[in-house]
């Protein structure tokens, strides 16, 4: 039980930087991603890459290296940074519908590239054997050992966020948010500063990947596809957007809602069916009823 | 006009087969209040919107303080000083009114991603700094308090004021006002005229209007541009392109 709270513990970690970092986009800057869970894909691949080298996967896999943990996740972000700066250069030519449109195209285009290139990733296969973190000789095993690193890397990553939430950066992306022409002709480049946020954004993404990845300690190319995007958007607009208690609500919920539905002694074989109609349930109650989510200050439009 | 430092040569811009400008040539009165008077359908606020890049001309420059704009995106003719009250205000409604004229106050570099990062210690003094600065531009402007209000709640005439506050904040050298009084209580007016004055005098703005009030225009302007189906018709001081009757005739149709 005790093992079992900590595994929920760490997986709310994980999504509460990919929730806050997914926020400075949709919250703050106003757009809605549907490929954050490519960026966090991108980040667990390059994680993986760039430590399961010396072992038996080295002939396996098109590349692999033996970076230590904090190298391989500052891999794993920066790779992630790029990709979404590459991205974001070409999506954010478009506005509105368009936009989005563009980084749906991008995450189905990252899914088929995953599981279809077996020399970068085995594919379907998926990586197995991924190392478990050595922090400066700190050998994280433990569920409690990794609840404590999830919770320092969200107490490094966090704080930045959230000085970007409140900074001028952060309020030109609401001003941006509210009225793009008004913001133009007060000397913002929309196009700038979406992008900035869009890169800061795939970089948090990219982190959290590479957590995720030295938790789990195997990855195959479905816990990064369309779905997972959808479930990270549905997220933050349950918990609500543009401030500093959503993300973290709509993570806790998300991850705790599925667990409850266990506890209630639904039958396995249909509870899964029974998770996806109660989201989609939630998403259209709160649509109605609460267009903010259930602590925001801003009803993504 | 000597050293103008706006001008306008051979503008022109059609909208499918409607041409809306049709070769304006003008200026701007450096220090100095110029006003743009017409019928509604003059092109007017075309011209205004192809001076700040809304609306791409098909032909012709525009000149600002020697440099050309022509091609440039909004966002850069506005950090090379050009200050706008579009027609229909935008103003940031769900951002308060102190958030408004914050983000005319802050400095461009300083609000980049990266740099918001490294001033964030000293960000805390800064903010009070400008907190006060933005207070004063409300003040001046005779926004009402509290200003920690979504914009949103305020009147129509007093988000007008609320656009001025944010462009005396951002310290433009040209101000490009489209239809300011429309909407204001006469008091307003008479105060806003008061601000006007006040910026050119002492900081030296140089102010272009679009506007219908005669009187305002008037007792304002220095010098007016008469626009009509999208042509130049008359300009010169202001009291000689108003006070002829022809004129008259075009602009109220007497």
């Amino acid at each position: 039980m005790e093992n079992y709270l900590l595994h929920l513990v760490v997986m709310i970690g994980i999504y509460s930087i990919l929730a806050y970092s997914l926020n400075l986009v949709t919250g703050f800057g106003g757009l809605i991603v549907f490929c954050h869970a490519a960026f966090y894909g991108i980040g667990a691949y390059a994680f993986t890459l760039a430590s399961v080298g010396g072992g038996r996967l080295s002939g396996e896999v098109l590349m692999a290296g033996e970076w230590p943990f904090l190298g391989a996740l500052i891999i794993g972000g920066g790779i992630a940074a790029l990709a979404a700066f590459f991205i974001g250069t070409v999506a954010l030519r478009f506005r509105g519908d368009f936009f989005v449109f563009a980084t749906l195209g991008f995450q189905m285009i990252l899914f088929a590239v995953l599981y279809n290139w077996t020399e970068l990733g085995r594919g379907a296969f998926g990586i197995s054997g991924i190392p478990r973190p050595d922090v400066f000789g700190w050998k994280v095993k433990a569920l409690w050992e990794y609840a404590l690193l999830v919770g320092m890397v969200n107490a490094l990553v966090l704080p930045v966020l959230f000085i970007l939430y409140r900074s001028p950066f952060g309020l030109s992306l609401k001003a941006l948010r509210d009225n793009e022409r008004a913001a133009e002709s007060l000397g913002i480049s929309a196009s700038r500063q979406h992008l900035s946020a869009f890169v800061a954004a795939g970089a948090c993404a990219g982190l959290a990947g590479g957590l995720y990845a030295s938790y789990v300690t195997y990855i195959d190319p479905t816990s990064f596809g369309l779905n997972e995007s959808i479930f990270l958007v549905s997220l933050l607009l349950l918990g609500g957007s543009g401030n500093r208690i959503g993300p973290i609500l709509g993570a806790a919920v998300m991850i705790l809602l599925p667990e409850a539905l266990r506890f209630i002694g639904m039958p396995s074989a249909i509870a899964p069916n029974m998770r996806e109609i109660i989201y989609g349930l939630t998403l259209i109650v709160l649509m109605y009823a609460r267009p903010q989510g259930i602590a925001g200050s801003y009803a993504v439009k | 006009m000597s050293d103008p430092i706006l001008v306008i040569e051979t503008l022109e811009k059609h909208f499918g087969d409607v041409a809306v400008l049709r070769g304006v040539t003008a200026s701007v009165e450096r220090g100095g209040i110029t006003a743009f008077v017409g019928p509604n359908g003059a092109g007017k606020t075309t011209l205004f919107h192809a001076i700040t890049g809304d609306l791409k001309p098909d032909r012709g420059t525009v000149v600002f303080d020697g440099r050309t704009l022509a091609g440039m995106p909004p966002w850069k003719i506005a950090r090379a000083g050009i200050g706008k009250m579009f027609q229909d205000v935008r103003i940031f409604g769900e951002l308060s009114i102190l958030e408004n004229v914050l983000l005319a106050l802050h400095d461009h570099p300083g609000r980049s991603l990266p740099a918001s990062l490294v001033q964030a210690p000293w960000r805390r003094k800064k903010d009070l700094m400008e907190r006060r600065q933005a207070g004063e531009s409300l003040a001046l402007a005779g926004v009402e308090e509290p200003w920690d209000r979504p914009a949103r709640l305020l009147s129509f005439g007093n988000q007008k004021l609320l656009a001025l506050a944010r462009l005396i904040a951002g310290d433009f050298k040209l101000l490009l006002l489209d239809e300011p009084t429309a909407g204001v209580a006469p008091p307003m007016t008479e105060k806003m005229t008061g601000i006007l004055q006040q910026l050119v005098r002492e900081r030296g703005a140089s102010i272009a209007l679009i506007e219908h009030n005669f009187s305002f225009v008037q007792q304002i302007a220095g010098h007016a541009f008469l626009l009509r189906g999208g042509e130049i018709m008359d300009s010169g001081p202001v009291d000689e392109v108003m006070g002829k009757a022809e004129n008259r005739e075009v602009l109220i149709g007497l």
